[in-house]
């Protein structure tokens, strides 16, 4: 069976990958259901080009999703640099609902076929196949370099102290949103959104609680990550579980450990929590 | 310390992974997609299969998920037995990750069910008639195994599939099918004698479930009240539905058990008519563990709520 669980493995390490570090900056902001949102308006972008008449494999469906998805993106820049008088999480949560309700309206509309758009949507991480792997590997190699490239601005923009400046501001968050959409649109298909969302999520907390600097919180976001994916993997293969719920209730399980030991000083609290 | 836990979980899984082997004497490892295939496989294999059936009776089958050992097993299986036509979208992904050394559609290892049997195109009259493009199965209603005359065909597939593999126990098929024909037959005698006074009744379905099962017994499905699977009914369609059922004199509504409960009710408040919940899979109710036992169950309730819905 070890075989059959290589390629999912594979695909959670690029996972935690990509994922811990854009997860850093998703806390900092403070945008944290920004990936559920962008992960509906990919979704409503296939559905409309279901409507359109193509086959949701298509590459075409695929662009449908990825520029709703980046169209949402924008509108997130551009609400962070008007600084409305209403939190960002605000307008992030009305986005997902409404664009949850589209594709309701819009699957009514659609010939058949269309509740395949679940199973489009949710991926499952253990039918990855190796085509997927290196695509995904292709792919946020691409946007780790580009974040790299850019780093200092990016990570001025989430994390604060130095200011960028002006205009440039909704230039450089467009980048990240954008590059953002394009992570969370590929990875949801993989491996689905509750998957994706503990990927960004967690190992980021974690790396938050127990480092300080970028780079420590990364490193250790980046370990916790293939650890849990690691647990995960061996629970749902000895117990027989689904694996993407598996990994999901390995990352909630083992951060309540964590917690409990800090709580109880089983474990030895980071100096910056002292 | 984390290499070293990695190491053992690895080890672990790896001790788990080795398993039971199958050899040669052993019972013919089977996959089927359905616990209705499932059970019309063993009734035909009896002793001589071991089967598994990847989807839980119920799961939606745009939901199934695979966990790791079915895929194993999904792999070593000598038979895959499926529905066929698009009832499972999820299967093409499983067996790709699975690869050469599962089976493949169309080849040899694969017995696609619906061959052999007579199709019904889904026509069933729509809620929405002004609708362009209703909702339409692409290759047909998919839901063939509720009628139980079709377990003929099935049957036959499958016991000239197993012949192919294991020669030895052709004999032993033959019989195993036979005796369940026997008692098919018997159990059709009753279910058509419980439905007869029924004949010609109209019914309303809240899924495109149902065509197959209505044929066979005489009965019409008048309308669906879910044509599109997780679209609720415009206020308009569901007025509409109600007043046609009113005025067509429709008094039964057949709910499958995860049709929407809230849907069910109010369909049934509004036009006066008793909802009865149909079980479409062996295994989806307690009373119905195996093939005959599912019509057993089906048939008394449409039987008690159409005599008390008069």
């Amino acid at each position: 069976m070890l075989d059959l669980l290589a390629l999912p493995f594979l695909a959670c390490l690029i996972l935690t990958g990509i994922h811990a570090y854009l997860g850093l900056h998703v806390l900092a902001r403070g945008v944290i259901f920004v990936d559920l949102a962008l992960a509906q308006v990919a979704a409503l972008g296939l559905t409309l080009a279901l409507l359109a008449g193509h086959p949701l494999q298509s590459d075409a469906a695929w662009w449908y999703a990825l520029t709703f998805a980046v169209g949402a993106a924008l509108l997130f820049a551009v609400t962070r640099v008007r600084r409305a008088p209403i939190p960002q999480e605000a307008i992030i949560g009305i986005v997902y609902a409404v664009s949850a309700a589209l594709s309701v309206l819009v699957v009514d509309r659609a010939p058949q076929g269309a509740e395949h758009i679940k199973q489009l949507l949710v991926g499952s991480i253990l039918t990855v196949t190796g085509a997927d792997v290196a695509a995904l590997a292709l792919l946020y190699t691409l946007v780790g370099a580009v974040h790299w490239l850019f780093r200092r601005p990016l990570l001025a923009l989430s994390f604060g102290g130095r200011d960028v400046g002006g205009p440039r501001v909704l230039a450089w968050d467009a980048l990240f949103y954008g590059s953002f959409a394009l992570v969370v649109t590929s990875s949801v298909r993989v491996a689905g959104v509750l998957l994706v969302f503990s990927y960004l999520i967690v190992p980021a907390l974690a790396g938050v609680t127990l480092g300080g600097s970028v780079l420590a919180r990364l490193l250790i976001g980046w370990s916790f990550g293939a650890l849990v994916s690691v647990l995960g993997m061996v629970a749902s293969a000895a117990l027989d579980l689904p694996t993407g719920a598996t990994i999901v209730c390995a990352f909630g399980v083992i951060l309540l450990v964590f917690g409990l030991g800090f709580r109880y000083g089983l474990v030895a609290r980071p100096k910056a929590l002292r | 310390m984390l290499s070293r836990a990695c190491a053992a979980a690895l080890a672990l899984s790896f001790v788990l992974a080795a398993g039971p082997a199958h050899g040669a004497g052993g019972p013919l490892p089977i996959v089927t997609t359905t616990t209705d295939l499932k059970a019309l496989v063993e009734a035909v294999g009896g002793d001589r299969v071991a089967v598994e059936s990847l989807a839980p009776p119920l799961v939606d089958p745009h939901a199934v998920e695979v966990k790791p050992g079915q895929l194993a097993r999904l792999r070593d299986a000598t038979l895959l037995v499926r529905v066929g036509l698009d009832h499972e979208p999820w299967l093409r992904r499983a067996l790709a990750t699975v690869g050469d050394g599962g089976p493949a559609l169309g080849g040899p290892r694969d017995l696609d069910a619906s061959r052999g049997v007579e199709l019904i195109q889904t026509e069933t009259p729509r809620l929405r008639e002004d609708r362009a493009t209703p909702h339409l199965h692409g290759f047909g209603n998919p839901h063939y195994w509720l009628d139980p005359e079709n377990a003929r065909p099935i049957t036959a597939a499958i016991q000239a599939a197993l012949t192919r593999l294991s020669s030895a126990d052709r004999e032993r098929f033959e019989d195993n099918r036979r005796r369940f024909l026997e008692r098919l037959a018997a159990g059709l005698a009753r279910w058509q004698a419980a439905l007869a006074p029924r004949r010609g009744a109209r019914l309303v379905a809240m899924h495109d479930t149902w065509p197959y099962f209505a044929a066979r017994f005489g009965l019409t499905i008048a309308a669906t009240v879910e044509p599109t699977p997780g679209v609720p009914p415009s206020p308009a369609a569901l007025g509409a539905l109600v007043e046609q059922m009113r005025a067509a004199g429709v008094r039964v509504l057949v709910a499958e058990p995860y049709a929407s409960a809230a849907l069910v009710r109010q369909v049934a408040d509004k036009s006066g008519g008793r909802a009865v919940t149909l079980v479409p899979s062996v295994g989806g109710d307690a009373g119905a563990g195996d093939y005959l036992a599912m019509f057993d169950l089906n048939v008394r309730r449409l039987a008690d709520a159409l005599a008390a819905a008069r």
